[in-house]
């Protein structure tokens, strides 16, 4: 019987229990083996990752509040496939920096992740805000984990600052929410009678699921705790809590007939606008390219936000097409980053000068991201931005789709002058880089999944389709 | 699938073949010479397909055969499908592509031989995948299939312009090039969003245009925004003498006949579209013509040679541009077949003049004609051809292009300005050319120029090829071009035939006059009455006069304009927003106490947003 109530969170159990198990080991292995604790959180992270495969994960959970639709399971792919990938990097890198904490490291990423995890079928406020909590809190600690390295603490204040003032402000919506509908299920929520509170209370959660977005302007944790944080980090960072984020509000807004969705959708709008231009705009003064980076994932959440308003089967089908590209492409830039950034984490466009000569590989990996990110063809950010923008011009978007589209064509510059930094200027730095395994692999994955996607779109359009066909 | 499709799919997968090879396997690519020998086989098996492909539809007169395959279907519906098609378009296309291309790989061999072996090959290995992508192009089924592709040759450009990476203002000028083109082409996305939309597909045909009804105007107008952006339309214009800092061959390649013409293949291939829409084409026309005027002026300023041919390129597509705009889509696309030969082979001659005195200025050259007979013959017959010198083949697609825009002012008062502009333009076009001719090729040789000597055969055979194009390619391409589409168009003399040739003797009079001083010119000595009485005092100050108070400070003037209104505005634009996004970059402080604000803020103005609209 509890068996059945739970078997839809199969997925998550197999990450508790792995989680639990790897703690047991952490304890008795010594102090130099610990790098087994590494593989081990892979091998659980792959394990959730095939259950979403091979298990029926189908049906409801914990009272009503969890439910294992298509939607929740490309969402937990998603959520393990980019820890799986951040896992990778974190190998060599945690088994130099901190050797003897590599057990709470990947502790605290597993919490993490069951956070998210838990958010991908969320029907209930109350799950929302624990899952959210989950999520959030251990990524504070993993921002600020290189204890002695001034930015890394610095960056991680500013996120656990910020995101302490979100939650408060996310709980205190949902407050409202529960207030002005008497009721925490979401559906429920939706069909409550409009009222000043319900909408008040919608903004409000909105804003605090904003911060984890990285929308604008709760976006400005993004480029400090992106340069501050380990690298390996900043890869899980920058894709995991973002489309964590993106989930919830799905979750939340499209919930029941998606009243909460109409009754917010011009704000939504409003903040696509701004975080586009702030995305693009603030991007191209920087040098670090962690920070630049950092910010056309701002800009890019404006899409996702674009594709969310639209409310539509198709838009969002496009939206979550849209983020497994982001996923990929995302996590790939990041992964040739940590490779590239020195020890002391300088990441400047000087490091990158002459890549090409010092790394074909790193260089051509790059080039092929920022291609994707730039929205050219035969790599997935083409038909990401093209099936969105269709989708958003079909529901009646036109104007928001032309902004956008243009206000893309600033940050082509930005992307351009990194590629031109690898390929069309010496090295300042001699000899070639040595990246170490994990990475590699991490990095080659995103390169094919990134072309992949390109050649052969089909397959991921047809599974974003089947999820976004169980809402309204 | 038929014999047709079998080939098209060869010309467009041979040379992506050979680009993966090279990307892939790093020690061929090193070889230099092994990368440069698979890309130029590939060219040659590109050249023998389009070469099938043309004599198929030469004899029938209609084929048609297109072979897709779907690609991406979403929402129920076909969003993209990929394939070829080959008709009388894009095999006349594919085969003009492949001639200049296999010319321009050979000539690029002896061309960049001093070029490091690794460079060499990365050279052959993008070029390729230019080939590749221009093929994908011309055979596109569909406007998204060309789309793609036409994303993917501004790639290509970016990469060849930045070839000579070192050289700072190589690398600025690929940066430009690609970011202006690119800002051009959201049109064409935009254009795409709207017809599928309208039609639920990407189609360029008569149901297709039929289909988007009222909308045909707005979404010709958006593919026209790309099509200045690519075929270097004023005001966009700008970034193509900037691209003059790529190799010369890739000058020749993308820059004169191929990928710049993409543009106005565009129209072409989506005539059934522009054919409806009146107000796009009015529009058309009168950019095409003042760009053909106006790039013709700052052309005639310009000490480069390869500026001079630059802006020569950007006045001719306007001509095409123009005759599109005035209704006739064959003499627009007769001149674009006749320009990518006679502008090849001028680029290709400037290449051979530039590699042997190692300047672009024509000041460091002269008297070139005697120590390289065939770079000057050669150039002289694109010179001749380019000015529409009757016989040539310039001759009698200039001719063309000027009765069409002559037709249409007949129904449209409006079409009498372009007409105007081309005619003028096709004057000065002819004096900035023999001037050319005359200050590289004849008079006192400069200091560089001494030691010049002919390149090889590889330089020498794709001259002459292109040369012998220049002048045949007259009157059998325009048989077969208007027996293909069933159009009158046979070559008689009229008024306007008249008016353009006499404009071309003018120029060429202003050019003798004012830079001639080579001695006797053959046949000049023949009318040597006539000479004298053109070399009399009194005439020779008129023209002087002319000249330096009319002609030259009008286009010193164009050129300033060119340089620091266009130019500037676009580099200004650049440099604000830079300098904008540096200063908000002071919002971005570093202190956490800011963040949390910052936050707060945001919640604020949601809050009383939502009060706002709710209230």
């Amino acid at each position: 019987m509890m068996v059945d109530l739970l078997a839809p969170l199969a997925a998550d159990a197999i990450l508790v229990i792995g989680a639990l198990s790897l703690l047991l080991v952490d304890l008795i292995l010594p102090p130099g083996e610990k790098r087994i604790l590494g593989y081990g959180t892979i091998g659980v992270l792959l394990a959730a990752l095939i259950s979403t495969f091979a298990l029926d994960l189908s049906g409801e959970a914990v009272g009503g509040a969890y439910e294992g639709d298509a939607l929740a399971l490309f969402f937990k792919r998603g959520f393990y496939v980019s820890a799986i990938l951040a896992s990778l990097a974190s190998l060599d890198f945690g088994a130099k920096i901190w050797p003897r904490r590599q057990g709470e490291y990947f502790q605290l990423l597993l919490y993490s992740v069951l956070g998210m995890s838990l958010l991908a079928g969320v029907r209930d406020l109350l799950l929302l805000a624990v899952a959210f909590e989950l999520m959030g809190v251990p990524l504070y600690a993993m921002a600020a984990f290189s204890r002695k390295d001034k930015l890394a603490v610095e960056g991680g204040l500013k996120l656990y600052l910020t995101g302490a003032v979100s939650s408060a402000v996310t709980l205190y919506g949902m407050s409202m929410l529960f207030g002005a509908s008497g009721s925490t299920n979401l559906a429920e929520i939706a069909s409550a009678p409009s009222s000043p509170m319900l909408a008040m209370g919608v903004a409000l959660t909105l804003a605090g699921m904003g911060f984890k977005l990285g929308v604008a302007p709760f976006h400005m944790w993004v480029p400090d705790t992106y340069r501050g944080s380990p690298p390996p980090f900043v890869v899980l960072v920058a894709v995991a809590p973002k489309i964590a984020g993106i989930a919830a509000l799905t979750r939340l807004l499209l919930a029941g007939d998606g009243a909460l969705l109409d009754s917010v959708s011009e704000l939504l709008l409003l903040l696509a606008w701004f975080t586009v231009i702030v995305g693009n705009v603030m991007a191209l003064p920087q040098d670090s390219v962690r920070r630049l980076l950092g910010f056309s994932g701002v800009g890019h959440m404006g899409l996702l936000l674009l594709g969310l308003t639209t409310g539509t089967a198709e838009g969002i089908a496009a939206m979550l097409f849209y983020v497994a590209g982001y996923i990929f492409t995302t996590a790939g830039a990041l992964l040739v980053l940590s490779a590239v950034a020195d020890e002391d984490g300088n990441d400047g466009l000087a490091r990158f000068a002459g890549l090409s000569q010092r790394s074909g590989f790193l260089a051509f990996a790059m080039l092929v991201f920022l291609l994707s990110l730039g929205g050219i063809p035969f790599v997935v950010g083409f038909w990401a931005k093209l099936y969105l923008f269709l989708a958003a011009w079909g529901a009646g978007y036109q104007l928001s789709v032309l902004f956008i589209a243009l206000v893309g064509v600033i940050g082509l510059y930005y992307y351009l002058r990194v590629s031109r930094a690898m390929y069309m200027t010496e090295p300042t730095v001699e000899g070639p880089i040595s990246v170490d395994l994990g990475t590699q692999l991490a990095i080659a994955l995103c390169l094919v999944f990134v072309v992949g996607m390109g050649l052969v779109p089909q397959p991921f359009v047809a599974v974003a389709e089947t999820a976004a066909s169980v809402l309204r | 699938m038929t014999t047709a499709a079998t080939l098209g799919l060869v010309a467009v997968l041979g040379p992506l073949v050979v680009a993966l090879l090279l990307a892939v396997n790093g020690p061929v690519r090193r070889t230099g010479v092994g990368a440069g020998a698979l890309s130029v086989l590939a060219a040659i098996a590109n050249l023998v397909a389009a070469l099938m492909l043309a004599n198929s539809w030469w004899g029938e007169h209609e084929l048609v055969d297109s072979t897709e395959w779907v690609w991406l279907i979403a929402n129920g519906e076909t969003i993209a499908t990929v394939g070829v098609t080959i008709d009388g378009i894009s095999a006349s296309m594919l085969a003009v592509v492949a001639v200049v291309a296999l010319c321009v790989q050979v000539f690029s061999w002896s061309y960049l031989s001093d070029e490091p072996k690794a460079d060499f090959g990365r050279y052959y290995m993008w070029q390729s995948l230019f080939l590749f992508s221009m093929n994908a192009l011309v055979l596109a089924p569909n406007l998204l299939q060309l789309f793609m592709a036409w994303e993917l040759v501004g790639v290509c450009s970016y990469l060849l312009i930045g070839y000579w990476y070192t050289k700072p203002s190589a690398a600025k000028a690929a940066v430009k090039a690609f970011w202006m083109t690119k800002l051009a082409d959201m049109g064409l996305m935009i254009g795409l969003i709207i017809q599928y939309r309208v039609t639920g597909g990407f189609g360029f045909h008569e149901a297709d245009a039929v289909a988007l009804g009222a909308s045909v105007g707005v979404v010709t107008f958006c593919y026209f925004i790309a099509v200045m952006g690519k075929s270097a339309q004023f005001p966009l214009h700008i970034w193509l003498p900037d691209a003059m800092e790529g190799p010369t061959p890739v000058s020749a390649l993308l820059h004169a006949a191929t990928m710049v013409a993409a543009g106005v293949y565009l129209m072409v291939r989506g005539w059934p579209l522009f054919d409806l829409a009146e107000d796009t084409r009015l529009f058309m026309a009168l950019i095409g013509g003042t760009t053909a005027i106006f790039a013709a002026s700052v052309a005639i300023v310009q000490t480069d040679i390869k500026k001079v041919l630059a802006y020569s390129t950007s006045s001719q597509l306007g001509y095409m541009v123009a005759a599109l705009g005035a209704g006739d889509m064959i003499a627009g696309y007769y001149h674009l077949t006749t320009h990518a030969f006679f502008k090849a082979l001028l680029f290709l001659a400037a290449g051979s003049v530039i590699h042997a005195v190692h300047s672009n200025e024509l000041s460091n050259m002269g008297g070139l004609a005697k120590k390289m007979p065939l770079t000057a013959g050669t150039f002289i017959i694109g010179t001749l051809a380019l000015t529409g010198t009757p016989g040539f083949a310039g001759f009698f697609s200039k001719d063309l292009v000027l009765e069409a825009l002559l037709h249409g002012a007949e129904r449209n008062p409006v079409l009498w300005i372009p007409l105007a502009c081309c005619l003028i333009a096709a004057g000065l076009t002819s004096y900035y050319m023999f001037k050319v001719v005359f200050l590289a090729f004849f008079g006192e040789p400069s200091e560089a120029a001494g030691h010049a000597h002919e390149g090889g055969i590889a330089l020498s055979a794709p001259l002459v090829l292109l040369a012998v194009l220049s002048i045949g390619a007259g009157i059998p391409v325009m048989g077969a071009l208007t027996s293909q589409w069933g159009h009158e168009a046979h070559f008689h003399v009229s008024p306007i035939g008249l008016a353009g040739t006499s404009a071309m003797l003018l120029g060429l009079g202003a050019a003798v006059q004012l830079h001639y001083r080579g001695g006797s010119l053959p046949g000049v000595a023949a009318l040597a009455p006539v000479g004298n009485i053109a070399r009399s005092e009194a005439v020779d100050k008129a023209w002087r006069v002319a000249y330096k108070q009319g002609l030259r400070t009008l286009a010193a003037g164009v050129s300033w304009f060119d340089r620091y209104v266009i130019d500037g505005l676009v580099n200004l634009s650049g440099v604000a927003l830079l300098l904008g996004a540096g200063r908000l970059r002071a919002v971005q402080t570093g202190k956490g106490g800011d963040y949390v604000y910052a936050v707060l803020l945001g919640v604020i103005v949601l809050a009383a947003w939502t009060a706002v609209v709710s209230a």
